[in-house]
């Protein structure tokens, strides 16, 4: 009995001893583990299905409905401002919403663009940064990185367009610690998007090639050229000698012989709600798809947030149509331009939650619905509640044309070619021929008027207007505003309007309060605040002035 | 006078301290003496009182007090002590004799001289001459309160007649003489003495010693004697602590120990865990709950509830460095050290403990009255709440006018649909504990089980758990032990949980069920129709009336909530083994290897009769019909730890012990399962998801490993100086290789000052102790991986070409190799001292904690591309006080009251954030979107963390401060501040706020701290009463000085939201109306813009019966037949009262708690009153 427990207790000792060797030895990698569920970036972008999958990331951005949705998903045509003196949020006044002015700089609209902005600069970044050491074809890897780098410069663009002073970081973030960035200036911002988006043209595949609106093609990349160079002409930084570049690039697009507009003016808006494309005319878009209830999730607010209210028809769908058209650009459409009630729902569904709709009286002007983006219109079924399919179209061969009559005006004034291109895009609003043999005939009924093209200025005055019956809600309105310098007169003068007409009717009590906040704007609404957050965080900004 | 002598065989061998204890004894008794003695000199009388004083001082005295001299033999009485003196005015004469009665001296006085010399015939046997023998004597012990004590010493002072109680505790004893004094002696209760007299039955009753000195506290890595801990230590009574009727043992801790804040997680959803938070919080960011060392087992986020606290033997709170560094790496939040009973030696003890009773509302709201209803939705709606509700009023030019309908006063008598009252049931606890326990010296076991069942108070919403745990220790030699210890859970919990939204997004409020309770429409305006019945609006699955454009569709909540299925389940299986060799005499080795699995399930169903499930023809932003979906946790642990142990005593005044060791850790988490939409055949519940489509699959999976060493030297010099050094070094995979490892020193001191003859001398005062310790220790609370960058494959990160769509790639996670420990250092003063015999104990703590290397989730400028990032950055310093005061109040044979009183304050300060940054501020996302944009809290540099941030409350717009520019058009006078409107829209009755900067807009620069979140104090009182077999404990908990958002008066205070036919408190009826100028309440749509303000914050103090139990211990005489050892019965309450200005249902209350977002009340779970009938048997 005895030696048998002493036998237990040698073997219990030599098992102990055992143990704490085993554990001593195997201490070296005992803390040494590796993720399973997630993949770090250096295992990423290591081959063309991953470098895929990350550009995906950053075109995302544009349709991201994380993080307050700030942009073409939701926020950005429908909380900023952006539709100008185009039309207005029509509910408030409220605090936070950068398009009436009650707003400051801790609103989380203000932050929210930002952030998803500097985070697809980011995103960008990096996949410079990692595409050369990517396994795969060299041909498809210049393709990536010329999206990659417009995609980058967009968003710079965006940025300087909204908030006129900003960092510019060309590097990926690599450390959590001193990433304090003082701002560029704004001519450096500008010289890097063109930069960058100059040599993405020469890498990036044409429209044709392409096919489609969703993907950077080379007329989306001249035709955002044209619209950077003439921001960058116009104010604040006036420099009018990109106006050239403005020209030449928008010239580019459309000595492309790629585009032609559209004969339907209501078939342009269509095919965006009906997951159709007509990359002639509708050259790059933000794409949006399905209805949310599977996965991926990629389906936006447009139609929803800016829309015909409807409370949810099924064969409709929901509506809270957020903004209401303005009485100035409804009293812009001369008669016979079907662009107005396209761009102005003529109706309103009534009861709100059917289908029908009921005709608004001619007096009605003040408060129609933005009519660009139906909900009508989906194919996509059945149709969510708040989500849509429905794309934003970036740039349209109509705004090129504009363009390029806008900087040949600022350079040789209302040349031949200006008026012409200028009146291409009345033609087809008003349903005429516009290919150049007819152009050579004058339509007094859609062409310029000889007042109108008598002189720079005049020529001027009715690109804006006409900028506005072609591109309202489109995101552009506020930006062209500032760029002429009338924002803040423009913004008062469409207050003052619903404050004081009473004709054709008078604008309903809601439409003037909230005017009544849109005539607060002031010089310092031209930009946006540096974000709150951003100045506390980030010590070397600088906030733009008045804020 | 009774003289009792200790020296009477004189002790020659003393050692030189114990003579230099007694000197200095002696001085001070003497002086003592001579004070008592200076009156009584002229009389000739000599008077004496002392214990343990020398003869030789005795007769000094006595002759100095007389005027004798004295003569005597040093060497023959220099050691000869006496026990208890006291004469009072005795002659010399008197005296004399009676110090020296069972000496062996004798005496004579002559003249002025007392001689006094050895006695010629030495008294051997004092008593032999004096004795008479007697009958046997026979008696039973108890406790107070009347416990049976078996088991416990009776001896007979000074003699070897002995014997110890039977199982009634009664005991026997013959040849007793008459004058014996009877020795009473039990573990853990006060020695008793009693003098027989002429007595025949003697019964005795023992009180509780609580501050014995063989008390031993389980700490680290040993346990230690109380008397001679070195750190900051709370002990919770566990007998107390179990009295309480709840699931979970920390459901029970809150109040019982000084510095430990204990609060609901969020609400009192039932089977929801419990925020404990010791001594303030020191993460802004991340976790701030304590360690668990569950039979030694480190553990953070344990399932507390699946521990029966019915097998909690004890509970120890490590608060100071010193106590916790030990635990090095984790411990910086505290640690909480609990022990599960085991056996013990003696026959199976088999216990069985039951309760069974009602739980209900302590509050509900009050509402609007069905006439103040439709008052207020005719003043809101006018014309189109007329022709609802009141069609006789409406012009009869109206559409809807109906000369027959009712008018507003036909609602007088119309009695509301009560919602509150069909949500709310009388819910019902049951708690059944059974055990088993004993053991041999060499095998002792403990089996236990117990069964939980609560339906609460919210229809469909309850929790059960089933638990069952078993021990075995075996000794196999003298040097060899081994045991092993085993519990598992099955925890179920069910129901919609009412802090949490149950719509889709997270910005619609209308799925949180109470909102939708309080908010449902109380009338139809079809009362006293003859089809209209009740039932229409109780049980249809929507109000009909409401569905018009522009109203917020709600689901009847009733409805939802019977159909909600969400169940929580939880299977946890934890196991521990242990093996200690004896290598030497000195040397310990432990070596322990612990296993824990924690599996959990998820289950959530939506039928078509839920907010969630319901069709889209009923609610419009449910596209993804009946759905639901399933989810899985598993975690799976594994702990070795192998530790010596080296004790020595040297000059036996010399004691060390020190201790080393290493350990390892595991942790593995896993994550699956998935979800499903637009399932059809939902009358299958959760098991139709197979049939519905697939909506998204979890599957997740991380790991993380702790390697760490540690040693601990204990050094004590007689009990009285104590030193305690520990060091401890953890390496964690949770950071990058460079910064693995983590040191964490600590130190302590303590003075025993009541061993020092000085404090000695103070009567009153029976011990006292001097603690300073000072002690790094760590926090790695951060994901397993958070040093490392991570891509991130998300759905919502897609994009579509041609109208396919893509996954896409989004940066989770910027790196941060740097990353490492979070540090405290903590200071903690402490001074422990008794009086009066230990029956009164204070405890007095001082500490400061400041953390250093924050791990804070920082915040980043978006110019990175990332929105936060781990980071080491930014301090916290928490300082306070904690008091704690036992108190044996009354304590006799009959009736004992015994108290404990503890207070902390506790003082929060960030001193550095984020590189520069000077405040944080934080919103509360599931709310009104509107206001959920707004930063509800603030954390500046210089404040505490979580201050309630918002708008300045400034009453209503009166019309005092209106021009009114035409009869009845009312504009704003310049000079005032508008309140966010636009000046034009504001009117008479509107809420009007503080304009801060005086720029006469009230806008975001008008914000400032409008609330604290955190208490200036909290605290718990327990009393203890015992009388005649009743037991009485009575527990008062409280928390001062906090603020609380009530986010629910924000929506049923004014309707902020704008909802149709939607009822609000009743407070609302007296809102501010042109004959009713109210500067409190304003008027109907006069809310402003929707923003937080100071209105609706509230004092959140309170003061809470927490836990009453009044138990009977049925006597003896009924229970032999039985065969049951010990019964009793009981009823107790869990909080039966509260105290409080806090006009919400529950002041204990922080939905969506952490430490940047505390004390935010919007449709919370109320705790319930519970009251349970207990039985409680010993076989």
């Amino acid at each position: 009995m005895v030696t048998i427990k002493r036998n237990i207790m040698k073997t219990l000792k030599s098992l102990f001893a055992v143990l704490i060797i085993l554990i001593g030895s195997s201490c070296s990698s005992f803390l040494e583990t590796e993720p399973e569920d997630f993949l770090s970036p250096e295992f990423f972008y290591n081959n063309e299905e991953q470098i895929n999958t990350a550009l995906v990331g950053i075109y995302n951005k544009m349709s991201d409905t994380r993080n307050g949705a700030p942009l073409y998903s939701s926020a950005y045509f429908t909380f900023m401002g952006t539709e100008g003196d185009d039309g207005f949020y029509r509910k408030g006044p409220e605090r936070n919403l950068p398009g009436q002015f009650l707003y400051n700089a801790s609103a989380p609209h203000v932050a929210n663009l930002w952030r998803a902005l500097y985070e697809g600069v980011n995103l960008a970044n990096i996949m410079l940064e990692k595409l050369d050491g990517a396994d795969m074809d060299d041909d498809k890897r210049e393709i990536v990185r010329g999206e990659t780098l417009f995609l980058r410069a967009y968003y710079f663009f965006l940025l300087i367009s909204n908030y006129g002073n900003i960092p510019l970081p060309l590097k990926s973030t690599v450390t959590p610690d001193f990433n304090e960035m003082e701002q560029a200036s704004p001519a450096r911002v500008y010289q890097q998007i063109t930069k960058d988006m100059e040599k993405a043209y020469g890498l990036v595949p044409t429209a044709t090639q392409v096919g489609f609106g969703g993907r950077v093609n080379k007329s989306a990349v001249a035709g955002i050229l044209a619209r950077v160079y003439l921001y960058w002409a116009g104010e604040p930084i006036k420099d009018v000698s990109k106006y050239h570049n403005a020209r030449d690039w928008a010239f580019t697009v459309i000595s492309s012989g790629e585009h032609e507009l559209n004969p339907s003016f209501d078939d342009v808006f269509r095919r965006l709600a009906a997951d159709e494309y007509d990359i002639k005319e509708s050259i790059w878009e933000v794409e949006f798809y399905g209805n949310r209830t599977d996965r991926p999730r990629q389906a936006g607010m447009l139609g929803n947030y800016i829309g015909i209210y409807n409370d949810n028809h099924p064969q409709i769908g929901n509506s809270n149509a957020n903004i209401w058209g303005s009485g100035r650009l409804y009293q812009l459409y001369k008669a016979g331009d079907s662009r107005r009630d396209r761009t102005l729902a003529p109706f309103i569904y009534s009861p709100s939650s059917s289908n029908i709709e009921s005709p608004l009286a001619a007096t009605a002007i003040w408060t129609r619905y933005p009519g660009k983006y139906r909900r009508s219109e989906e194919t996509f079924l059945p149709k969510s509640t708040g989500y849509t399919p429905i794309n934003f179209p970036l740039l349209r061969y109509s705004d090129v044309l504009l363009m390029y009559a806008e900087a040949e005006n600022e350079i040789n004034g209302p040349t031949t070619d200006a008026v012409k291109y200028f009146n291409m895009v009345r033609r087809r609003a008003f349903g005429f021929p516009y290919n150049d043999a007819a152009l050579l005939v004058p339509n007094p009924v859609s062409d310029l008027e000889d007042d109108d093209k008598s002189d720079k200025l005049s020529f001027l005055l009715a690109i804006q207007d006409e900028r506005s019956r072609e591109l309202a809600f489109e995101c552009l309105r506020k930006y062209d505003l500032v760029r002429w310098g009338i924002y803040v007169s423009s913004m008062k003068a469409l207050s003052n309007l619903y404050l004081t007409s009473t004709t054709p009717s008078t604008p309903s009590a809601q439409a003037r309060t909230v005017a009544e906040a849109l005539g607060m704007i002031t010089d310092r609404h031209k930009l946006l605040p540096i974000p709150t957050h951003e100045m506390m965080l980030n010590r070397k900004l600088v906030q733009n002035p008045g804020w | 006078m009774n003289l009792n002598c200790l020296g009477k065989i004189p002790i020659y061998k003393f050692h030189c301290s114990q003579i230099f204890r007694l000197m200095r004894l002696t001085i001070f008794f003497v002086i003592l003496g001579t004070l008592l003695s200076t009156a009584k000199t002229y009389s000739q009388k000599v008077s004496y009182k002392g214990e343990y004083v020398l003869l030789e001082k005795v007769l000094k005295d006595l002759g100095k007090q007389s005027g004798h001299h004295l003569f005597y033999k040093y060497n023959e009485i220099k050691d000869v002590r006496i026990r208890n003196i006291a004469l009072v005015s005795v002659d010399l004469e008197t005296a004399m004799k009676e110090i020296l009665d069972d000496l062996p001296f004798e005496y004579k006085i002559k003249d002025n001289t007392i001689i006094v010399n050895k006695s010629s015939k030495p008294k051997t046997n004092v008593y032999a001459e004096r004795t008479k023998v007697q009958t046997p004597i026979s008696g039973t012990v108890r406790g107070v309160g009347g416990r049976i004590l078996p088991g416990a010493t009776v001896s007979v002072k000074n003699t070897n007649i002995s014997t110890i109680t039977n199982q009634e505790g009664v005991f026997q004893l013959t040849n007793v003489p008459s004058d014996a004094v009877l020795v009473v002696s039990f573990l853990g209760y006060e020695r008793q003495e009693i003098k027989i007299g002429n007595r025949q039955t003697i019964d005795v009753v023992l009180s509780e010693n609580e501050t014995s000195v063989e008390e031993v506290v389980v700490i680290g890595y040993g346990t230690v004697d109380k008397k001679d801990l070195t750190g900051s230590v709370g002990i919770v009574k566990v007998e107390e602590l179990t009295k309480a009727p709840v699931a979970s043992f920390d459901q029970a801790l809150a109040g019982r120990i000084a510095g430990v804040q204990v609060s609901a997680a969020e609400d009192g959803q039932p089977g929801s865990g419990m925020n404990i938070v010791i001594r303030g919080a020191n993460s802004l960011t991340q976790d701030n709950s304590p360690l668990y060392v569950i039979d030694g087992f480190p553990i953070e986020n344990p399932e507390n509830a699946g521990i029966n606290p019915d097998d909690i033997e004890s509970i120890t709170v490590l608060k100071d460095a010193s106590a916790t560094a030990i635990y090095g790496s984790r411990a910086a939040n505290g640690v909480i050290v609990i022990e599960t009973k085991k056996g013990n030696v003696g026959a199976p003890v088999i216990t069985l403990n039951s309760s069974v009773g009602p739980q209900m509302t302590t509050k509900t709201m009050e509402m609007l009255s069905a006439y103040e209803f439709v008052k207020y939705q005719i003043e809101r709606y006018g014309d189109g709440g007329r022709a609802r509700y009141t069609p006789a009023e409406l012009d009869p030019s109206h559409a809807s006018y109906d000369p027959a309908g009712k008018i507003l006063e036909s609602y007088r008598n119309v009695q509301a649909v009560d919602w509150q009252d069909e949500l709310f049931q009388t819910g019902l606890t049951q708690i059944h504990n059974f055990s088993v326990r004993g053991g041999t010296k060499e095998t002792k076991y403990s089996i236990s089980g117990a069964a939980f069942d609560q339906e609460a108070i919210v229809i469909n919403t309850g929790y059960k758990r089933y638990q069952t745990r078993i021990s075995l220790d075996q000794t196999i030699n003298k040097k060899f032990k081994v045991g092993m210890n085993a519990n598992y859970s099955y925890q179920k919990g069910y129901g919609q949980i009412l802090g949490r939204t149950s719509a889709t997004s997270s910005t619609t409020i209308s799925g949180y069920l109470l909102y939708s309770v309080w908010g449902y429409r109380p009338v139809t305006g079809r009362e006293g129709d003859d089809n209209y019945e009740l039932g229409d609006i109780l049980d249809g699955i929507v109000d009909e009336d409401v569905d018009d454009a522009s109203s917020d569709f709600r689901i009847n909540p009733l409805v939802s909530a019977r159909n909600t299925l969400r169940d929580r389940y939880t299977n946890n299986f934890t196991t521990n083994a242990y093996a200690t060799y004896d290598i030497t005499k000195n040397l310990v080795l432990k070596v322990t290897g612990g296993l824990n699995g924690l599996m959990i399930r998820n289950d959530a169903f939506y039928n078509s009769k839920t907010v969630r499930g319901a069709p889209v023809e009923l609610r419009p932003n449910n596209i993804n019909g009946v759905n639901g979906s399933i989810r899985n946790n598993r975690r799976f642990e594994w702990l070795n730890e192998n530790i010596l142990t080296y004790t020595q005593r040297f000059n036996k005044v010399h004691r060390l012990e020190v201790l080393g060791g290493m350990t390892l850790q595991s942790r593995r988490n896993t994550q699956d399962g998935f979800a499903a939409n637009q399932v059809p055949n939902e009358e299958l519940g959760i098991y139709a998801l197979a049939q519905g489509l697939p909506l998204e699959n979890y599957i997740g999976a991380s790991r993380s490993t702790l390697q760490s060493y540690f040693t601990r030297v204990n050094y004590n010099y007689k009990s009285k100086y104590l030193l305690t050094a520990t060091m401890r070094a953890d390496g964690s995979s949770k950071f990058a290789p460079s910064n693995r490892w983590g040191y964490f020193p600590s130190g302590a001191f303590a003075w025993s000052m009541g061993k020092e003859d000085f404090m000695k001398g103070i009567a009153a005062v029976s011990d006292a102790k001097l603690r300073i310790s000072y002690g790094v220790t760590g926090n790695n609370r951060v994901s397993d991986f958070a040093y490392l960058p991570a891509a991130e494959w998300n759905d919502l990160a897609s994009y579509s070409f041609e109208n396919i769509r893509y996954f896409g790639l989004n940066m989770d996670r910027l790196s941060n190799p740097k990353l490492k420990w979070e540090s405290t250092g903590q200071l903690d003063i402490g001074y422990d001292i008794s009086l009066f015999k230990n029956r009164v104990n204070f405890v007095f703590d001082w500490y400061r904690k400041t953390t250093y290397d924050l791990l804070l989730n920082a915040q980043l400028p978006y110019t990175t591309g990332y929105s936060t990032a781990y980071k080491n950055i930014g301090k916290v310093r928490n300082e306070g006080l904690e008091f704690t005061l036992n108190t044996v109040n009354i304590r006799n044979n009959k009736f004992v009251w015994e108290s404990n009183f503890n207070i902390s304050f506790n003082k929060n300060k960030i001193m550095a954030l984020n590189e520069n940054q000077d405040n944080m501020t934080s919103t509360i996302s599931a709310f009104v979107s509107r206001m959920a944009q707004e930063p509800l809290y603030i954390a500046e540099v210089g404040a505490p963390a979580a201050m309630f941030y918002g708008l300045v409350w400034d009453g209503v717009y009166q019309y005092s401060d209106f021009d009114e520019i035409s009869s009845g058009v009312y504009r704003l006078k310049l000079d005032v501040p508008d309140n966010g409107d636009s000046r034009t829209i504001i009117q008479p009755g509107d809420i009007k706020y503080k304009d801060i900067n005086g720029d006469g807009v009230v806008d975001a620069n008008d914000k400032t701290v409008i609330g604290n979140g955190l208490p200036i104090h909290m605290g718990g009182f327990t009393n203890n009463f015992s009388y005649k077999g009743f037991d009485l404990n009575v527990l008062f908990q409280w928390s001062y000085g906090n603020d609380l958002m009530n986010a629910n008066r924000l929506i049923f205070e004014g309707n902020i939201t704008n909802v149709h036919h939607f009822n609000q408190y009743a407070s609302w009826a007296d809102r501010w109306t042109p004959e009713n100028p109210s500067n409190t309440i304003h008027r109907v749509g006069g809310g402003g813009p929707q923003v937080i303000s100071s209105r609706t914050i509230e004092d959140g103090s309170y003061l809470r019966l927490k836990t009453i139990m009044l138990s009977y211990n049925i006597p003896q005489s009924f229970l032999k037949r039985a065969k049951i050892n010990t019964l009793s019965v009981n009823v107790a309450s869990q909080n039966l009262w509260t105290w409080t200005n806090y006009s919400g249902m529950d002041p204990e209350v922080s939905v969506h708690n952490s430490v940047l977002t505390p004390g935010f009340d919007f449709s919370a779970y109320p705790h319930a009153r519970t009251l349970v009938f207990g039985l409680k048997a010993r076989f």
